[in-house]
């Protein structure tokens, strides 16, 4: 590989690991925050994705019978917001309830958003999928630049949000959430309204998933439904559990280490036969999935743990 | 009418699947993710041995221990580690193995579709004007057969009313005297068998693929949930309620939309239930 090569890759696997970064975010504040067990994230990150589509795109693009053909920002806010109403639907009846409904629920909702992917052709083309979504300043920047630039994007967009949650997991609101996580009806008892803090951090996190899906669509150029199966779902839950859930910088670093072991390991894929790849695949999640229970057993807390944090001026 | 049969019979494999995840999910308090997995495993075995020329029956009898002890070593080398975890952790723990176990079929069996070799299946028409095949009256009984004798087993045996108890309250159980551990084990061999049926009986009605296991976790916890967790009575209507609810819906709605019966499903359940406890 050339220096060009080296370097298109490396910004590639950046962006990808902001995107994907984004995502652990996301469920960091749905449960490394607030305790809830979302089996469903790919669901949320579809939402955004073709939310986005269908923002930034007219009407026909793909052979969809809806389109706004508005700017990218705006596009990128609207996918959260899309993503965000769909947790205010869902998690309005299932946030109250014992956590095993609310995974079941979840875990329906995920699977139902790709089928509905997959079968409603009028309004997501099918299985097809979008190619060619539209590619913010795709004209401008070309080649290793655009990868540049998309990769400064993706840096601010991911800057701005660890800051946002950052700043709420150490506010009054990251307090009660917390309380919340560790004893709900303790924290009923101090009059806290746990189901609106729980109903809050979901859909908050949500936002952050559908942005993550608005920036992949626009990123990749091409969606379909199967990229967004319960296999990203449990790549995100893993690159939480290994990072260390609670800790938002854990978060990050638990996503640089799970896809740079999955893109990493791409590279051994191009060194077997073509005819073993499917089962190097399924080798790789394997070893993931064995990583990610060896965690749960040996070491919950994840590579950096939680800290303990009361707040700024009574230090815990 | 055909679909009423096809529910029937589709409903017969659910509940095959709902009763041993209800036993598990009443006896060790988690939903097991991998359960599916666990089905489609026993399943695959099956097909392996059946592919050397064994019928798929005997194969069944055969990979059936080959299932148990799959699921006796899952528990073993992760879920007892983790008794005393809290209820979230479990479930995720499940969908780690699930996706572990779906990888490990997917590297050993390819990602292809799978048919038993079962010769010619003779059929005939009901008088109701349907057509049932040979083998999916075989299913229907054998269900029949494995429910009413699962009822007589937790109601008439020690280690059926062990079980209940254990499941009802495990600390009470303990200081009672009753090896909690070893009730455990005899009712994974129990759902090991139930799920193995399960699978190999999905295979016979259909056919198999490695993402199948996934789609039938979600009727089959949907049945559990539609009655009590632990509830024997539950699974069992609840997987033909299902059954045939997701075959009748093929008259309305694309194929496709099965799946979303169920999750339709879970949600009524839900809605229902918490609003009568709320009033009640």
């Amino acid at each position: 590989m050339d220096i060009a090569g080296i370097l298109t890759f490396l910004v590639y696997f950046l962006v990808t690991t902001g995107i994907y970064g984004l995502l652990t975010m996301g469920l960091n504040v749905q449960w490394g925050y607030a305790g809830l067990l979302n089996i469903g994230v790919a669901g949320f990150y579809a939402a955004g994705a073709y939310a986005s589509v269908y923002l930034t795109h007219g009407v026909g693009f793909g052979g969809n019978t809806i389109g706004l053909g508005l700017p990218f920002p705006l596009a990128l806010a609207g996918a959260m917001a899309v993503a965000a109403l769909v947790a205010l639907l869902l998690g309005g009846p299932s946030l109250g309830l014992d956590k095993g409904y609310l995974a079941i629920t979840l875990l329906g909702f995920g699977e139902l958003a790709r089928l509905v992917a997959a079968n409603e052709a009028w309004l997501t083309n099918g299985t097809m999928g979008f190619s060619g979504v539209y590619k913010l300043l795709g004209s401008t920047f070309r080649g290793l630049s655009y990868q540049f630039f998309f990769f400064l994007l993706v840096a601010v967009v991911v800057l701005v949000c660890y800051l946002v949650i950052y700043r709420a997991h150490r506010s009054p609101w990251g307090r009660a959430l917390r309380a919340i996580r560790e004893d709900e009806a303790a924290a009923m008892m101090q009059g806290k309204d746990t189901f609106r803090f729980k109903l809050e951090a979901f859909v908050l996190g949500a936002a952050l998933m559908g942005g993550a899906g608005s920036l992949y669509a626009h990123y990749v150029g091409f969606i379909n439904p199967s990229s967004f199966t319960s296999e990203h779902t449990f790549l995100i839950w893993i690159m939480l559990i290994v990072g260390g859930s609670g800790n938002d910088l854990g978060a990050l670093l638990g996503t640089i280490a799970i896809w740079g072991f999955y893109v990493g390991s791409n590279f051994l894929l191009d060194l077997v036969p073509a005819h073993l790849t499917a089962r190097l695949g399924g080798i790789r999640i394997m070893v993931i999935t064995a990583l990610f229970i060896f965690m749960l057993i040996k070491r919950p807390e994840g590579l950096l743990r939680e800290k303990k944090w009361v707040s700024a001026v009574f230090k815990g | 009418m055909q679909y009423l049969v096809n529910g029937i019979v589709v409903g017969c494999i659910i509940v095959l699947g709902s009763t041993g995840f209800t036993i598990l999910y009443a006896l060790l308090g988690f939903p097991n993710l991998a359960y599916g997995e666990i089905m489609l495993l026993g399943a695959y075995v099956t097909l392996t041995i059946n592919s050397l020329g064994v019928p798929v029956y005997a194969a069944l009898l055969l990979a059936a221990p080959v299932t148990c002890v799959a699921a006796v070593g899952v528990d073993r080398l992760v879920f007892k580690r983790l008794r005393q975890a809290n209820l979230s952790t479990l479930i995720m723990a499940s969908f780690g193995i699930s996706l572990f176990l779906r990888s490990l079929i997917r590297v050993v069996w390819g990602t292809g579709v799978h048919l038993f070799a079962m010769g010619p299946t003779p059929q005939f028409t009901l008088p109701i004007g349907a057509v049932i095949t040979i083998p999916q009256v075989f299913i229907v009984a054998y269900s029949v057969l494995a429910v009413a004798l699962l009822f007589l087993f937790r109601k008439k045996t020690r280690l059926g009313k062990a079980t209940r108890a254990v499941a009802d309250n495990r600390t009470l159980a303990r200081v009672a005297g009753i090896d909690t551990e070893r009730i455990v084990l005899w009712n994974l061999v129990i759902a090991g068998v139930l799920a193995v049926s399960g699978g190999v009986f999905l295979g016979i009605d259909s056919s198999l693929n490695p993402l199948q296991g996934w789609r039938l976790l979600l009727p089959v916890y949907a049945a559990t949930i539609f009655g009590r967790v632990g509830s024997m009575y539950g699974a069992l209507c609840g997987g033909l309620l299902l059954g045939l609810a997701q075959e009748l819906s093929a008259i309305y709605l694309s194929t496709e939309y099965k799946p979303g019966i169920a999750l339709l499903a879970i949600i009524v359940t839900i809605f229902i239930r918490f609003r009568l406890l709320r009033k009640g």
